[in-house]
């Protein structure tokens, strides 16, 4: 068994969702709702890179700057149009989910009518291969877990020790309340809109680089981050973090022993333990918050 | 007053719509126009066109007659049920196009056969598809058939005794495994690791590692090209560089652009179309496909040229009822863009296929491959 790569392909893997499921977690956390369209979010930001990068010629810093300014603009129109409204009008988070889940695959077509369903590759060369004993990996991967890792702690950080972090977590546990102790719910919505979208958009552009564009890459991930957010625990980040790492170990050490076509049977094989034995996830918090 | 004008133009509309023209030749076409697979629905449709715009030339009086009713499976096999259902009791179609894969084909083929409906596959290889049903053709060979011509080269001609298969686990991935590993193993080889991935899965990482560990001579990847793309990628990305054997579906040029040198050296067959007789038919459908569309033609869409094509000839023929459509088909015999369209008693063609080799980041034509 080539332990080495294993490890290393854990370690990518871990790194990619990560960034999908702490960007859907600060969303969970605010608004306590499933955000779908999280997903159209991820797949929007590398199809807007590629736009600018490779249809425009934009150089590619500044391109990648564009996609993040656009997906957050995307994020934040969802918020004002369709989430402020159903706000006000008191809905249920079932309808939200909806909602949600309309917007998603309204972006999803989107996609695929402006920019085709075929794959589309926004850098089309060899990456160098660099070696760590018997486990291989690529300039793209150490990016990926470089700015992975960065982004969580930083998101860590931000929400336990920043007045938004702060405000995001009150407004979270009880909007009315908190906003008698004047915060504004509005614009903790949005700002958690906005960042984690940029969060996602950032994830799309990396996993987008390294296996390619199609208008529903951002299902899968988002499914995934469903799981992970269900056996983390509602209400911790630490959970969201060890479920991360826990589920791609598992499944990637399972694949090495049992056919990958069982990959993701194996993650809702977990999350179905989790759900008959330890409901309220790794973190220990209670569950009875967990709507739908 | 309001409610009676609504019913007023309700009972028009039904109307109107119920008294579209007779003589209105309806053909019902099921494929993927949205979601994954809608890139496969966008060559079809193309295919279909050209090959209709051509019988409208030359009949105007049967092609300005067709109607094609075009149904979107997503690829899924209850939205293909649903759609074939749809063009049956509602449409009354009498002949149906489609549908694109092999999983949704088997899924409607038994649907076709009850209602004595004829059903044209352009490009589903499935090996079972053969014993679908007396309705049920297929202009494009079976999985069976490209199984075998790649084992023989395995063990011919790369001397392989060793196979592990990477297959994608769908009915096509799937027939061509066994299809592999049946004759691989008959002439003396041995299969050391199989593995499975889903439709649309990016991460092949682990399972390459796993292929790495158990090196065997050769690696048979039976799959769709997107999925290819990442597989070969990634199996490149761990420093391993086995010789891989692809099938007609990886044969696609954005899979060589997309894998960038990583693909050199891999073999694979395609169906032979546009070669030998039927040359000459083909060069005229990647004029005319070129002139529309502004690119090249895959076998994809000139299996979906030649379905129509089929269907034209029989309608030509006079043929309108399913009935007289199937046995119309049983005697055809149509040189079309990819070969002979000739049907045994299963409904099946018989047509030859090519080994390529990717080389310089072209695909290769790989002449003899008996020598």
């Amino acid at each position: 068994m080539l332990v080495g790569q294993v490890i290393v392909n854990s370690v990518i893997v871990v790194s990619q969702l990560l960034l999908v499921s702490i960007s859907f977690y600060v969303i969970y956390r605010t608004l306590r709702i499933f955000h779908f369209a999280h997903a159209g979010l991820y797949a929007f930001s590398p199809y807007l890179l590629y736009t600018f990068h490779n249809i425009l010629g934009l150089n590619l810093v500044g391109s990648i700057l564009g996609a993040l300014i656009g997906v957050c603009l995307l994020a934040y129109l969802l918020n004002h149009f369709i989430h402020r409204h159903l706000r006000e009008k008191k809905a249920s988070t079932l309808v939200h989910l909806i909602a949600s889940m309309g917007a998603y695959l309204i972006i999803q077509n989107m996609i695929s009518i402006m920019w085709g369903d075929d794959t589309k590759a926004i850098i089309a060369c060899t990456p160098t291969t660099y070696s760590l004993g018997d486990a291989y990996f690529t300039t793209i991967h150490t990016l990926i877990v470089v700015i992975s890792i960065t982004l969580t702690v930083a998101t860590v950080m931000i929400l336990k020790y920043t007045k938004y972090g702060m405000q995001i977590t009150a407004v979270g546990e009880n909007s009315d309340l908190s906003s008698n102790l004047g915060i504004h719910p509005e614009r903790v919505y949005t700002l958690a809109f906005i960042f984690s979208a940029c969060v996602a958009g950032i994830a799309g552009i990396l996993i987008g680089i390294d296996t390619n564009l199609v208008p529903t890459m951002g299902f899968h991930p988002l499914m995934m981050a469903v799981i992970i957010v269900v056996v983390g625990g509602v209400g911790s980040i630490r959970g969201v973090i060890i479920a991360t790492i826990g589920i791609v170990t598992i499944q990637n050490v399972a694949t090495y022993f049992i056919a990958s076509q069982w990959q993701d049977l194996i993650a809702f094989g977990v999350m179905l333990l989790f759900l008959i034995i330890k409901p309220e996830g790794v973190s220990g918090k209670p569950v009875q918050d967990l709507k739908v | 007053m309001k409610k009676m004008g609504f019913v007023g133009i309700l009972i028009l509309v039904f109307t109107i719509s119920s008294c579209t023209n007779t003589d209105e030749i309806r053909i019902g076409v099921i494929s993927p126009f949205s979601g994954d697979g809608a890139v496969y629905g966008e060559s079809l449709k193309r295919g279909v066109s050209v090959a209709l715009e051509e019988i409208a030339v030359k009949h105007p009086e049967l092609g300005n007659r067709i109607k094609l009713i075009y149904e979107d499976d997503q690829l899924n096999s209850t939205y293909a049920a649903n759609a074939i259902n749809k063009l049956i009791k509602i449409d009354k179609v009498q002949v149906i196009i489609g549908a694109f894969t092999s999983n949704t084909t088997l899924a409607i083929a038994p649907i076709a056969e009850k209602n004595k409906v004829v059903l044209i596959t352009p490009t589903a290889t499935n090996y079972k598809i053969r014993n679908a049903g007396d309705y049920i053709f297929r202009v494009c060979p079976s999985d069976d058939q490209q199984g075998e011509i790649l084992a023989k080269y395995a063990i011919d001609n790369l001397s392989a005794k060793t196979a592990s298969i990477l297959y994608m686990n769908t009915d096509y991935g799937f027939g061509l495994k066994e299809a592999f590993s049946e004759i691989f193993t008959d002439l003396g080889g041995s299969i050391i690791l199989e593995d499975g991935f889903e439709q649309n899965e990016t991460d092949f990482r682990t399972v390459a590692t796993k292929i790495k560990s158990a090196n065997p001579d050769v690696l048979f990847m039976p799959s769709n090209w997107q999925e290819a793309t990442n597989a070969v990628n990634q199996i490149h990305a761990i420093g391993y560089t086995p010789q891989i054997i692809c099938t007609d579906g990886t044969f696609e040029p954005k899979f060589i652009e997309l894998t960038n040198g990583n693909s050199e050296g891999i073999i694979l067959s395609t169906m032979a179309w546009g070669v030998g007789e039927s040359k000459k038919l083909a060069e005229v459908f990647k004029n005319q496909y070129k002139n529309k569309y502004n690119e090249d033609p895959g076998s994809y869409a000139a299996l979906c040229y030649d379905a129509m094509k089929v269907v034209g000839k029989v309608l030509e023929g006079g043929a309108r009822s399913s009935d007289e459509v199937r046995e119309a088909l049983y005697d055809l015999d149509y040189l079309g863009a990819t070969g002979h369209n000739k049907f045994d008693s299963s409904g099946e063609v018989n047509k030859s296929f090519d080994l390529y080799v990717i080389s310089h980041n072209k695909f290769t034509l790989i002449e003899d491959p008996t020598e």
